[in-house]
C-alpha cells in the first residue's frame, strides 16, 4: 500500500466479528452440530422454522457469552431481550433471525493486545449480544435455474462482537482480531477457525483527512475469511476511498463483498438498497435473566488471559518477554511449566526449566501436540544439574533417554554412572597432570603457540571422568597447568 | 388512510405482490390499525416499565445435551417443495456469494 496515502488519510476501522460457540447442541434445540458432514443431517423442525415450533434457548451458549463478557471486561445486563430481525434469504428458514437488538447481553469491554514493535493497544467494544447461525446456500454451476441450501449450520448460537470504530490500520485490525481469536481459544468457547468460519469477520472502513474531526463516509465489507483477507480488504478499501476522495468525488455508503482471488472488493448494495431489518422484540422468548450469583460461578472459572499469563511468566520467574510470548501461544505448555518449577522447588528453578521446554521440548511438542516428559522427570533433572549432581553434558544425555520414553533421570544416571561431578578436589588436578606427563609431545605444542592442542587435553579428560567434569573448569585448570 | 407508498414499501419487506386494490384495501386496513395504536400511545405511560414479554416469567434455560430430534434427517428433504443432492433445492440465487449472518 502506498504510504503517501497514509500522511495525508487517517483510516478509522471497526470490527464485527462473529463467533460461533463450540456448544454441544444448538442455540434454541438440542440438535448437534459438527463442521463439514453431510448436508441437512443436524437439523430439527426449530432449525427449519417448521410452524409451530418454540425456541428454547441453550444454558451452556449463554455461560459461553458470559465468560468472554468477563475476559473483555464487559458490562453484563442481568436481564436482556432477544429481537427477531427479518430478511428474506433462503439460508433462513424462518424469514428472521433471532438476535439481539437494543438490549444485548453485554455493553463496554476491551480487548488488549501487542503491535509488532511490542506496544499494547487496547481497542474498545461497542457491545457483544447473542444470535442465532444461518444456513449456507451452495450456488450449482452457472447455467442452473437453482441454488443449494445445507441448514446445518442453521441455529448454531453466535456472539457477535462489535468493537469501536477505532483501529487506525489494517495490521492494529489483525492484531485486534489475533487477540480475540486467542481469548475465545483460551476460554474455550470457540475454536476460531476463520477458514471454516468458527469466526467470521465483517470491516467497517471509512478514511478523513489527518487532524480533521469529523469522520467519512463508511463501507462495509464482507467474506473476510483469513486474516490474510482482512488486511488485503482493508488496504485496499482504504487506497480505493482515497483516490475517490484524491479526485474529488465522494465515497458512497456500500456494503462489498471482497474477493479474495481478484484482491478487490465488488458492491453486494448500496445504502439505498440497505436492508429494513424491522426489529422486534422476540415473542417466542421471555427476558434472558443472567443473575450476578451465576456470573460470580462463571468469573471463578474463567481461566487466565493470554496477555496476562504473558506478563506474570515475566515477573515472576524473571522469563524474557520473548520466551513467555511462546509460551503465552502455546498455552498447554504454562501449566506443564509452572508444575515443573513448582515441583523444582520454586521460581528460582523458572529460567532454566523455560529453557530445557523452550530448546529441548517445543518442537516435539509443536510436531506431535505430546509432551514425552513428564513435568516429575524435568523437573529432577533440573534440580539435579543445578545441584551440581549432573553436568550439563551428561543432562543432556539423560534428557534423551526421558525424550525416548524412559523414566526416572536420577535412577537413569545413577545406573550409567553419570551421577556426581568431578571437581578440583577429585583428583582432577592429578588427572591433567598425568595426562600432560603422558603426551609430552602435546604439552610441547602448546606451549610453542599450538593452543588448540587443549581441545585434545580437555576432550582426554572428558573421556576420563565419563563427562562428569565441568568442561569450563577443566579448561581453566589445563591452561593454566600448560602455561 | 395512510399512502399508497408505505403500502408498497412495506408489501416489498414483506415480499407480498399486491394489486392496486388490495393496495387500497391494505391502506384502509393499516390506517385503521394505526389509529387504534395512536389511541394507546395517548395514555400516559410515564414511569411505567416498557413490557419485554406480555407473561411476567423470565426465560427457562435448557442443558446443552443433544436429544434425539425426532424424525429422520431425509423425512424433511422429502417434506421439501424441491430437494436433491441432500440439499433443500430453491430458486437460483442472482447475488453472488453467501449471506452469513449480518
Amino acid at each position: 500500500m502506498n504510504p503517501a496515502v497514509l500522511d495525508r488519510y487517517e483510516p478509522v476501522i471497526g470490527l464485527e466479528v462473529h463467533a460461533q460457540l463450540a456448544t454441544a447442541t444448538k442455540m434454541f434445540t438440542a440438535v448437534p452440530y459438527r463442521f463439514g458432514v453431510e448436508p441437512n443431517t443436524l437439523v430439527d423442525p426449530v432449525v427449519l422454522g417448521l410452524p409451530g415450533v418454540l425456541p428454547v434457548v441453550n444454558r451452556e451458549a449463554v455461560a459461553f457469552a458470559v465468560k468472554l463478557a468477563l475476559a473483555v471486561g464487559g458490562r453484563i445486563r442481568h436481564r436482556s431481550r432477544f429481537a427477531r430481525k427479518h430478511y428474506f434469504y433462503p439460508d433462513l428458514p424462518k424469514g428472521y433471525q433471532i438476535s439481539q437488538y437494543d438490549e444485548p447481553y453485554c455493553e463496554g469491554g476491551a480487548i488488549e493486545f501487542e503491535t509488532a514493535d511490542g506496544a499494547r493497544r487496547r481497542v474498545t467494544l461497542t457491545r457483544i449480544h447473542l444470535e442465532e447461525d444461518s444456513g449456507k446456500n451452495m450456488h450449482a454451476d452457472a447455467g442452473a435455474n437453482f441454488s443449494l441450501v445445507d441448514f446445518n449450520r442453521a441455529g448454531v448460537p453466535l456472539v457477535e462482537i462489535v468493537s469501536e470504530p477505532v483501529i487506525g490500520s489494517a495490521a492494529e485490525a489483525v492484531g485486534y482480531l489475533k487477540a480475540l481469536r486467542q481469548i475465545l481459544r483460551t476460554l474455550g468457547i470457540c475454536d476460531g477457525n476463520l477458514e471454516e468460519g468458527s469466526m467470521r469477520c465483517d470491516a467497517n472502513v471509512s478514511i478523513r483527512p489527518r487532524g480533521a474531526s469529523k469522520l467519512g463516509t463508511r463501507t462495509e465489507m464482507k467474506n473476510l475469511n483469513s486474516f490474510k483477507a482482512v488486511s488485503d480488504a482493508i488496504e485496499y478499501e482504504i487506497e480505493r476511498q482515497a483516490g475517490v476522495l484524491d479526485a474529488g468525488g465522494t465515497v458512497v455508503q456500500a456494503t462489498l463483498l471482497w474477493d479474495p482471488a481478484l484482491g478487490q472488493t465488488k458492491v453486494l448494495r448500496t445504502k439505498e438498497e440497505a436492508e429494513d431489518y424491522r426489529y422486534f422484540p422476540e415473542p417466542d422468548l421471555p427476558p434472558l435473566e443472567i443473575p450476578q450469583a451465576w456470573i460470580d460461578e462463571l468469573a471463578e472459572r474463567t481461566p487466565e488471559l493470554p496477555l496476562a499469563l504473558k506478563d506474570r511468566l515475566v515477573a515472576s520467574y524473571q522469563l524474557t518477554p520473548y520466551d513467555a510470548e511462546i509460551f503465552m501461544n502455546n498455552l498447554e505448555l504454562a501449566p506443564y511449566f509452572e508444575r515443573a518449577v513448582s515441583l523444582a522447588g520454586g521460581p528460582a528453578f523458572g529460567k532454566k526449566l523455560a529453557n530445557w521446554i523452550l530448546t529441548e521440548l517445543l518442537g516435539t511438542f509443536r510436531d506431535t501436540g505430546k509432551l514425552p516428559v513428564t513435568a516429575e522427570d524435568l523437573a529432577a533433572l533440573v534440580v539435579m544439574v543445578e545441584g551440581g549432581e549432573l553436568t550439563g553434558r551428561n543432562a543432556k544425555d539423560v534428557f534423551a533417554r526421558l525424550l525416548a520414553g524412559e523414566r526416572d533421570p536420577r535412577a537413569l544416571a545413577a545406573a550409567a554412572g553419570l551421577l556426581g561431578s568431578v571437581g578440583a578436589d577429585d583428583g582432577l588436578e592429578a588427572m591433567c597432570r598425568e595426562l600432560m606427563d603422558a603426551n609430552p609431545a602435546q604439552v610441547e605444542k602448546y606451549r610453542k603457540g599450538k593452543t588448540n592442542v587443549l581441545g585434545f587435553f580437555v576432550g582426554e579428560v572428558m573421556k576420563r571422568t565419563r563427562g562428569k567434569a565441568d568442561a569450563a573448569a577443566v579448561t581453566a585448570l589445563l591452561k593454566d597447568l600448560l602455561s | 388512510m395512510i399512502e399508497r407508498e408505505t403500502v408498497q414499501k412495506i408489501a416489498r419487506l414483506a415480499r407480498l405482490e399486491l394489486t392496486a386494490e388490495e393496495i387500497e384495501e391494505m391502506q384502509g386496513q393499516l390506517g385503521r390499525i394505526l389509529s387504534y395504536v395512536e389511541m394507546i400511545q395517548a395514555v400516559d405511560t410515564e414511569g411505567v416499565e416498557p413490557t419485554a414479554h406480555v407473561l411476567d416469567v423470565t426465560m427457562t434455560l435448557r442443558p446443552d445435551v443433544p436429544a434425539d430430534s425426532g424424525a429422520p434427517p431425509s423425512a424433511y428433504l422429502k417434506a421439501a417443495p424441491d430437494s436433491g443432492y441432500g440439499f433443500f433445492k430453491v430458486p437460483r440465487i442472482v447475488e453472488g456469494g453467501e449471506h452469513g449472518s449480518v
